[in-house]
């Protein structure tokens, strides 16, 4: 079927009908990211001035990518041109750099951006903990132990956050040190939820208590019932007939009972192992103590090492701003002798490590991902929504490259006009992405 | 069917027939545009970067100036943020996207959609407003 008025115009609207309809498409999505836009704007504005993060993109990268998508806008337009004058060998090579700087584009942010966030590990204190967490978060001015103001380089005394009059800072984020557990990675550790040891006492306890019903039940279950007496009738022959059966019953539900709660274990990050010393009520008490302890050890505190520069070193007002060049990595020996740091050397290399109590962190905590917080959700949302159009666009760029290379006289000659509008309405499109991405990278890399 | 290097009159003709005019040293010209214009969004965006390091709340003189619309704090920044952003928007609509010579049929729907997201955009100055004055917060 030929469809009408894709070179011509259309007599009643005066244009063709591509032409219209990318238009509209064009003003939805304005509307759809205009709509997106102005909620992030919302969320970020009412924000507690703590819980909003600045300068966790990485800005030199950022602008990378803006040039590059700056560039494709202009070499599309060029490609256009060159395919009007006729100029195959221009239109095909602007083509080519237009979609080969979307795939740089995507690249750049799958391969470098988004994995980034994914390795990186942050959590909120409660308000109640901060002060334990003090030396890393820099919000009051720091005294030292005789309580004197500590001074700087420069000799004066050292201001904290509410002093400098800068919101309050309760996050805390580096990467994850590697787990000791095979079974479970320091990720899955970490998003278990803090157990209190009155928590897991309760969890072993209702364990054993159900296994030691079974114990009871086990061998009632295991003896055939004597036969119901023949002289017994009406009611009283069913209550008999039931009593038969009773311990067979219960036996089932109690032997359910304990299967479903030892198969909820996992969750509070026991590995088979654990699950094996934790419910093994053979050992003496000592060493049933001590399993809980080691356990409890292993799965409410989170390790965190290769601190970000802003908790290392909380009292410089140069932490406070998102950096255009990256700050160095913090060394080992700035963090020794502060609270909550343990320092281990390995191969003559010294790794220190902040050691957060799970039972001082708000809920969220975790990789960079969107169940973080309202930034990151919003991040991977708006950027991925955007990823996919640059795709898309890159698609339908590929494909016209194709079939103007491989199909040279169709295209070239017999359906130039039509080429033109296709080529012109990809790239209104590809200028939109472009346009999304000038508000995207503003929004959420600078401000 | 915007034709850069048709002059006007031609314009429909051209679409009609959907052949293109070469009128080579227009075109060129044109292709000079749209460099010129690359290079201006190249700019637009090294001034966004340097407009975010700098704290407009830090200095009176922005804040009062921006107090009177109902903009505070970081507000200040985001809304210059998007000033310069929607320069650069403008660029490409205007340039790339052929918006300066589109027919009206194009334009038409454009104008609702611009005031559509307008509104949307202007909403979070309410976030800062307050419409009840006696109940009004010092800020923060």
């Amino acid at each position: 079927m030929e469809i009408p008025y894709t070179v011509k115009p259309r007599p009643d609207t005066g244009l063709a009908n591509p032409k219209l309809g990318i238009w509209l498409f064009l003003a939805s999505e304005v509307m759809l990211f205009g709509g997106l836009f102005a909620g992030y704007i919302f969320m970020r504005l009412s924000a507690e001035p703590w819980m909003w993060p600045k300068g966790w993109l990485n800005v030199p990268v950022g602008t990378f990518n803006t040039f590059i998508l700056i560039l494709s806008s202009v070499t599309i337009i060029l490609s256009w041109e060159s395919l009007k004058m006729r100029k195959r060998g221009a239109f095909m090579a602007w083509l080519a750099v237009t979609w080969i700087c979307g795939l740089l584009f995507l690249a750049v942010k799958l391969g470098i951006e988004w994995p980034d966030k994914f390795g990186h590990f942050g959590a909120y204190i409660k308000a109640e903990a901060t002060h334990k967490y003090e030396s890393f978060l820099g919000n009051e001015d720091p005294v030292d132990a005789q309580g004197k103001p500590v001074l700087n380089a420069e000799g004066k005394p050292e201001q904290g956050r509410i002093s400098r009059g800068v919101a309050e800072r309760r996050f805390i984020s580096g990467h994850l040190a590697h787990s000791s557990d095979p079974s479970h990675s320091a990720l899955a550790l970490a998003s278990v939820p803090y157990i209190s040891p009155e928590k897991l006492d309760g969890i072993i306890g209702a364990i054993w208590s159900v296994r030691s019903k079974i114990k009871e039940l086990e061998p009632k279950a295991a003896q055939t019932p004597a036969a119901v007496d023949s002289k017994l009738t009406g009611a009283a022959r069913d209550v008999a007939e039931h009593e038969r059966r009773v311990p067979r019953q219960q036996l089932a539900v109690a032997q359910e009972t304990e299967k479903s709660m030892v198969s909820l274990l996992p969750k509070y990050g026991m590995s088979p192992t654990d699950i094996t010393n934790l419910l093994d009520d053979t050992k003496s008490k000592e060493e049933q103590k001590k399993f809980r302890e080691a356990f409890l050890e292993k799965i409410n505190f989170i390790h965190v090492e290769a601190l970000d520069p802003e908790n290392a070193n909380p009292y410089d007002p140069d932490n406070d701003k998102a950096h255009f060049l990256p700050r160095a990595k913090v060394e080992a020996g700035t963090l020794k002798g502060r609270p909550h740091i343990e320092v281990e050397s390995e191969g003559g290399k010294e790794e220190a490590t902040l050691v957060l109590n799970k039972a001082d962190l708000i809920e969220h905590h975790g990789a960079f991902l969107p169940k973080l917080n309202t930034y990151l959700a919003t991040y991977f949302m708006i950027t991925g929504l955007h990823g996919l159009h640059v795709l898309g666009g890159c698609i339908v760029f590929i494909y016209f490259w194709l079939q103007a290379r491989n199909n040279n006289y169709k295209y070239y000659h017999q359906n130039h006009a039509q080429l033109c509008n296709r080529i012109e309405v990809a790239g209104l499109f590809w200028h939109l992405v472009d346009l999304i991405w000038i508000f995207v990278f503003p929004l959420f890399y600078l401000l | 069917m915007s034709e850069p290097a048709a002059p006007a009159e031609t314009k429909h003709e051209t679409v009609a027939h959907g052949e293109s005019h070469e009128h080579h040293g227009s075109v060129f010209a044109h292709a000079r545009i749209y460099i010129m214009v690359g290079v201006a969004l190249f700019v637009a965006t090294v001034l966004t970067v340097a407009l975010s390091y700098f704290d407009f709340a830090e200095y009176s003189i922005f804040r009062r100036m921006f107090a009177v619309i109902g903009v505070h704090d970081v507000g200040i920044n985001i809304l210059v943020g998007l000033i310069v952003a929607t320069c650069k928007v403008c660029l490409v609509g205007w340039f790339f996207m052929h918006l300066k010579q589109e027919k009206r049929t194009i334009w038409r729907p454009l104008f609702f959609t611009f005031f559509f997201v307008a509104g949307l955009f202007l909403l979070f100055l309410l976030a800062y407003s307050d419409p009840i004055p006696t109940t009004s917060h010092p800020i923060h």
